[in-house]
């Protein structure tokens, strides 16, 4: 399966937004790596974002 | 130097209809756009009704143009979901119009601005001063409870929206055969009409971004009588704002809010007579929730500069507790007001306030819910003022420091377990409390930060 944030990787890892959790994504090293990095919850979901910006514009 | 709203240099006290009212000259025009999902053709002009457009991204090119000279509403139309783009980022306006109020809306709305987007109202009832037996109040919140002659089905009103003859405008949290529970504090002026949403906007491609953005702009945005879909994941938003930019919901349906401090730059969106799900996101700024239906909402990502108010409302949790907690990023506190509302059904918990916010809770009613009523954790400090309920597992817990004052109003019922826990210690209201009360420090256990108060 695809990482489900870039969508240009395969999928490694699940993991958990939030303390819920408040979602689950299927994630690529590379993007599990950078999302990692990030403890505020409201960065993740910018960093999730630009992370996501490639697929948009490819799509 | 002449001051804001002054003339001359003479000064002049600063009102918030002055700094509105950055009106220009021919600011009265107003243009409808109008939008058919179903008949709407994007070729069309859009401002004949017989030749709508097709979609509201087509509309919205119109309109940074158009409200250089004119009040602005996009007007949608149509049984086939608005779809837009995930993301869809309104373009911002920036122009200073006041809002208006219109009581006597026949769409069943009653704000007026620079740019107003909405549907006309679907009307599912007629409830006329004779239908209308009965008024009360059944708790301590004040909220409404219509006592009607008629045969309902139970729990099919819910989510709708009620409108009395003067133009109060609420959201219905629940209905029995007869009885119809209101968000709104007094008295309805009967005939009364029930409406639901004329359109429906839809995510397209539901992913990481709000179905619909709107950033940046000055002038405020009004959305009514519309139902948001939210966006991918069951997670990101129906609507987010951000970036300074002044947001109105009046009678809407959305799955998720998002108030987002972008650039360091708060916004301030107010929900009016709103239904909201999912999830709500206080990021900075001020949100407003009045007479609105709070269903399964979960607090998420919530920004210690957020300034949040939930007036009239009805909280249906049923799940996690209305959380408000800044603990994650201490930079400045965060306040939460809650008043004249309802908190019931969460499965751990009723409220729950944590880091260093202030907050006001006033005649609540906190009902049934799996967990303790109100907690007051960390270092936040404020009232708990006549917060009244029943079946809660535990009243009132104070702790980490936290500084709770509370009234003589504030009840032995609130919970049907631990009544109030100090820290570690517990306490019943009924020994701290022989009548008349007039306690300072009714509970600091030694040893403990934690203190509860009743001035």
């Amino acid at each position: 399966m695809k990482c489900q944030c870039c969508r240009q990787e395969e999928a490694s890892t699940k993991r958990d937004f939030g303390k819920k959790p408040l979602f689950t994504m299927e994630l690529c090293t590379t993007c599990e790596s950078r999302l990692a990095a990030e403890q505020d919850p409201q960065r993740q979901v910018l960093l999730l974002r630009q992370l996501a910006q490639p697929r948009k514009a490819a799509e | 130097m002449p001051f804001l709203g002054g003339n001359g240099g003479t000064f002049d006290a600063v009102s918030a209809e002055r700094v509105y009212l950055s009106d220009i000259a021919g600011s009265t025009d107003e243009v409808t756009v109008y939008v058919n999902s179903d008949q709407g053709d994007d070729n069309n002009s859009g401002y004949d009704p017989a030749f709508p457009l097709r979609t509201v991204a087509r509309a919205g090119q119109e309109l940074p143009a158009l409200a250089l000279t004119s009040k602005v509403t996009i007007r949608l139309e149509g049984a086939a979901p608005h779809q837009l783009p995930d993301g869809y980022l309104l373009p911002p306006v920036f122009r200073g119009v006041r809002l208006d109020t219109d009581f006597s809306d026949v769409d069943g709305f009653s704000l007026r601005g620079p740019v107003r987007i909405y549907s006309p109202a679907v009307e599912l009832l007629l409830i006329g001063v004779g239908d209308v037996v009965g008024q009360v109040f059944p708790d301590n919140s004040g909220l409404l409870t219509l006592q009607t002659s008629l045969v309902l089905v139970p729990g099919a009103l819910v989510g709708k929206w009620i409108v009395d003859s003067l133009g109060n405008i609420a959201q219905i949290a629940d209905n029995t055969a007869a009885d119809i529970d209101l968000c709104y504090f007094g008295a309805m002026a009967p005939p009364c009409r029930v409406l639901s949403y004329g359109a429906v906007l839809e995510n397209a491609t539901p992913g990481f971004f709000a179905t619909l953005g709107i950033r940046g702009g000055t002038s405020p945005i009004i959305l009514q009588g519309l139902q948001i879909q939210g966006g991918g994941f069951g997670f990101f938003p129906s609507l987010e704002a951000a970036q300074g930019q002044p947001v109105f919901v009046q009678a809407c349906n959305l799955e998720g809010l998002w108030v987002n401090q972008e650039l360091g730059i708060p916004s301030s969106v107010q929900v009016h007579a709103t239904r909201l799900e999912r999830n709500v996101a206080p990021g900075g700024g001020d949100l407003i929730f009045s007479n609105c239906l709070l269903a399964k909402v979960a607090w998420a990502l919530v920004s210690p500069a957020s300034r949040v108010t939930v007036q009239q409302c009805v909280s249906d949790l049923g799940g996690d507790p209305l959380i408000f907690d800044t603990n994650f990023n201490a930079a400045s506190p965060g306040s939460l007001v809650i008043a004249v509302s309802r908190i019931l059904n969460g499965a751990t918990g009723g409220i729950k306030m944590g880091g260093p916010g202030v907050f006001a809770l006033s005649n609540l009613f906190v009902d049934s819910n799996t967990g303790v009523a109100v907690v007051c954790d960390g270092s936040c400090s404020g009232r708990v003022i006549d917060v009244q309920g029943q079946l809660n597992n535990g009243g009132l817990s104070a702790r980490n420091g936290a500084q709770v004052e509370v009234s003589n109003s504030t009840n032995v019922n609130l919970g049907d377990g631990d009544e109030l826990r100090v820290g570690s210690v517990f306490y019943l209201w009924a020994n701290l409390r022989p009548a008349p009360l007039n306690l300072f420090d009714i509970a600091i256990p030694a040893g403990e930060l934690a203190r509860v108060y009743q001035p």
